[in-house]
């Protein structure tokens, strides 16, 4: 059998130049020969089964040692991936969202429901009985919402600045998107935590719309809200739908196991996310310019609103269904 | 028993390849050196921006809107500092945030692969301190807030969460690793060759088995034994010792480091100054 020091005399150049020509090709600044770049892929094996016969052989550890980084470094070297990362926000944008949004239809509608039903109810119910209100939001919090929307306060008279417009902007980015990613992250336990927010903010959007409504101050909270939500509602229920199928996965793996199938559903679940975020940051935007701005009348604001629904359900349903997969 | 903590990777090439696994608890002290990081690089963004305050104020006359656009910017720099703060420093500094790094440590994917930028935001996103804030909006809502108990409970469970999952895990993988499919190894460094330890090369009396052989050149290689404690070792294997040491009047631990040497290749007799390192 081959001794320890023959075997580092004999294979010492070798390794020394696979060595070197990774950080050449790593650091891209040491320009490489092209048969030098052709033969990387045999000196990479040579290296591994200098490795395998070390770790056979019984060879001291810290020969072992120094070939089994060597080889790490060859094996991430040609395994990375590097994926020009504009061209696929781009694509996920074009059709890679939208057929997303299809496939997981299920979860979506399911988070739909999970938002509409209690929200509906208790906005009929306060239509009915508006005092049901004081049960569910506390008097100061109803009072702030109603000084913020009446109709000859200062919101809706004076045009705020574009200072101001900037760092409402600021807060509603770290404050939805925030929300967004902590729906998805509560989502873990069972689902559990994704259902509640939906439950939650369903019932809050109702209470509030439900009890300006009543105070009459319709004509300023519909216009404001009518814009950006479709956004933000829609991608606050994608946050919860990835957020409770990353749950469901682990308690129902169906044919595969529980891990597997958390992996499997993260893929889709965190890109889903990524839909979700945008929308937020998009929402964000229409909310701190357009939807709380004085000088653009009801009537735009609802037409806008309308097109942005239309717009987004159209994108949503057919965006991304000619590219061939 | 094996009490390594060495996972075993096959690559496509049919080799292993050998990652030291991190555990819990560098795992953990990294992790509160990053928050402190990060809240350090708040406290000197908000320092930041207050500084760009006055240069405005300073500059135009439109102090309030100028104040109130800072504050807009201010919170976006706070937002993405507080969620991509350790995706930027995972991804931007090759898998090894600061605090990964003062203790040494790496993420990888499972397949010895680097971090992809979904990996590691799956994973960041993952943490079970995102939804904490959740938690505590259930509790407020459901009006168990006050029950200090429960509170208690919810809390120690959500901490435990990333502490527990890891070690119930072959691989410690909390649960944002397991979702996104990575590791948290060690990051190896080439071991230092030992100092030397000059000794003619002796012939082996008897034939040794793979894995004596392997032992006696540790023992040749180590350099955490006192000289009292070595020749201790060295007395056990005085049978074996004992002929050629009288023959050469050398001690065990000399003829021990003799057989190393022959094992690594040192022919007997020859003095070639590089053949004596083991």
């Amino acid at each position: 059998m081959l001794k320890q020091q023959e075997f580092e005399k004999q294979n010492r150049a070798v390794w020394r130049d696979f060595s070197q020509l990774l950080l050449a090709r790593e650091s891209k600044l040491v320009p490489v020969s092209n048969e030098a770049v052709q033969n990387l892929p045999a000196a990479y094996r040579r290296v591994c089964q200098d490795l395998a016969h070390a770790q056979a052989r019984g060879y001291s550890v810290e020969l072992v040692q120094e070939l089994n980084q060597l080889v790490l470094r060859g094996h991430q070297f040609f395994y990375a991936q590097t994926r020009p990362a504009w061209r696929e926000i781009l694509q996920f944008i074009v059709y890679g969202f939208p057929r997303l949004v299809r496939a997981e239809w299920r979860w979506i509608s399911f988070a739909w429901l999970v938002t509409l039903v209690p929200a509906l109810l208790v906005f009929f119910v306060i239509k009915i009985e508006p005092n049901v209100v004081y049960s569910l939001a506390t008097h100061a919090e109803l009072a702030s919402y109603a000084e913020m929307y009446n109709p000859s306060g200062e919101h809706f008279t004076e045009a705020r600045g574009a200072g101001a417009d900037i760092s409402m902007f600021g807060f509603y980015i770290r404050n939805n998107v925030g929300i967004d990613f902590q729906t998805f992250a509560s989502g873990l336990l069972g689902g559990i935590g994704s259902i509640f927010v939906l439950v939650y903010n369903g019932v809050q959007f109702a209470v509030v719309g439900g009890y300006l409504q009543g105070l009459g101050y319709g004509k300023t909270f519909w216009p404001f809200v009518i814009g950006h939500s479709s956004f933000e509602i829609t991608a606050m229920v994608f946050a919860g739908a990835a957020g409770m199928k990353l749950g469901f996965a682990w308690f129902f793996p169906a044919r595969r196991t529980r891990l597997a199938a958390l992996k499997f559903a993260s893929k889709n679940a965190i890109r889903l996310l990524y839909g979700a975020a945008l929308m937020t940051f998009i929402a964000a935007w229409f909310e701190a310019f357009w939807s709380s701005s004085v000088l653009i009348p009801a009537e735009a604001k609802f037409i806008m609103g309308a097109l942005l629904w239309s717009g987004l359900s159209l994108y949503f349903v057919f965006a991304g269904r000619d590219y061939a997969d | 028993m094996r009490l390594d903590t060495l996972l075993a990777i096959e690559t496509p090439e049919g080799m292993d390849l050998h990652l030291p696994l991190a555990g819990v608890f560098p795992r953990l002290v990294a992790w509160l050196l990053d928050t402190l990081l990060r809240y350090l690089i708040v406290v000197l963004s908000s320092l930041l921006c207050f500084l760009f305050y006055l240069l405005g104020a300073w500059l135009f006359s439109y102090e309030k809107q100028w104040g109130q656009a800072l504050a807009g910017l201010w919170m976006i720099a706070l937002f993405l500092i507080e969620w991509f703060y350790p995706v930027l420093s995972e991804m931007l500094l090759k898998g090894r945030s600061p605090g990964k790094r003062a203790l040494g440590l790496l993420v990888l994917r499972e397949d010895g692969r680097p971090l992809s930028w979904g990996a590691s935001i799956t994973r960041n996103l993952l943490r079970s301190s995102n939804f904490l804030f959740v938690m505590a909006t259930i509790l407020i809502s459901t009006k168990t807030h006050d029950n200090g108990f429960v509170v208690f409970c919810l809390v120690v469970i959500f901490i435990l969460l990333d502490m527990i999952v890891p070690c119930l895990n072959q691989r410690f993988q909390r649960l944002g690793d397991l979702a996104a499919g990575t590791l948290v190894v060690y990051r190896q460094f080439t071991l230092a060759r030992p100092p030397v330890h000059r000794a003619p090369a002796q012939v082996l009396p008897v034939p040794l088995l793979l894995s004596e052989q392997r032992l006696l050149m540790d023992f040749a290689n180590q350099t955490q034994l006192s000289p009292a404690r070595t020749q201790e070792l060295a007395s056990i294997l005085h049978p074996l010792t004992e002929a050629q040491s009288q023959a050469q009047s050398l001690n065990g631990v000399a003829i021990l480091y003799g057989y190393a040497a022959t094992l690594f290749g040192q022919q007997k007799g020859t003095k070639d100054a590089e053949t004596t390192r083991i």
